[in-house]
């Protein structure tokens, strides 16, 4: 199955793109893409880890299960995001 | 249409947002205005770019309006927000909110800033002292990583022709 997978802000800019398609085995889970993008893309390191991840436009968990044409996200912290410890505190 | 939200490269009108959300039945229309503001920090800034992840944005701030309609009695909502290079002084982004009275329009278009805040994929790059940063939650991240991507990405490819020639 292929999958797209869209980078912003300075994960764009740590793999170079913004977006890729990927091949996967069929039943593959989200954590198996973050484990190909780690070894594709060394600069990505850790902050893949930090990023949240949108499964067609919707946040969701990396043990999801993906199918064939979903679009994966991978979205560092927003720019806004004090907002949320502001409004927790 | 009582709810109206957008993205934009283009400036954003003040009148014509008013215009979206006038409503004979309402005698309170309040507004909020993020302004390009010159420091961050401690830091000067000269300039801004905002990226958005686009379907996504547009339909999280479409449902954070409809999490306020359904809250407070009030009638219309707009909301734009910049996407791409700004100056000092402009309006990045905009929430205006309707209702028969003030404090219904005033308690909800604070939830709705705060919301689109935290909820809505957008990322500020500020341009000033110092460099270029990607601002990621609290983390200023330099932006200087795009040459260091293709060097490593090419490595990377080399070292799997070497594994594969192994």
């Amino acid at each position: 199955m292929k999958v797209k997978v869209y980078f912003f802000a300075s994960m764009r800019e740590r793999t170079g793109h913004e977006e890729i398609e990927l091949t996967l085995d069929d039943g593959a889970k989200i954590l198996q893409v973050m484990e190909a993008l780690e070894e594709r893309f060394p600069a990505v390191g850790e902050h893949l880890r930090i990023c949240g991840v949108a499964l067609n436009e919707e946040v969701c968990d990396p043990g999801t299960p993906l199918k064939d044409r979903d679009q994966l996200a991978f979205l560092p912290p927003f720019s806004g995001g004090s907002a949320i410890s502001e409004g927790e505190r | 249409m009582n709810i109206y939200v957008n993205l934009t490269e283009g400036p954003i009108s003040v009148d014509r947002l008013l215009s979206l959300v006038k409503d004979h039945s309402c005698g309170g229309v309040v507004f909020f205005l993020g302004i390009v503001r010159n420091e961050s920090h401690g830091k000067k800034v000269e300039s801004l770019t905002y990226e958005a992840y686009k379907p996504m944005a547009e339909r999280k701030m479409e449902g954070i309006a409809r999490e306020a309609m359904d809250r407070w009695p009030v009638k219309k909502i707009a909301m734009e927000h910049r996407v791409g290079h700004l100056s000092l002084g402009e309006i990045a982004v905009a929430i205006v909110v309707s209702s028969p009275h003030r404090k219904e329009a005033l308690e909800s278009c604070s939830f709705l800033i705060d919301a689109l805040k935290a909820k809505v994929p957008i990322w500020k790059q500020e341009f000033g002292e110092g460099g270029v940063f990607w601002i990621e939650g609290q983390e200023r991240v330099p932006s200087d990583h795009a040459e260091k991507a293709v060097s490593q990405s090419q490595e990377a490819a080399g070292k799997r022709a070497h594994r594969q020639q192994l």
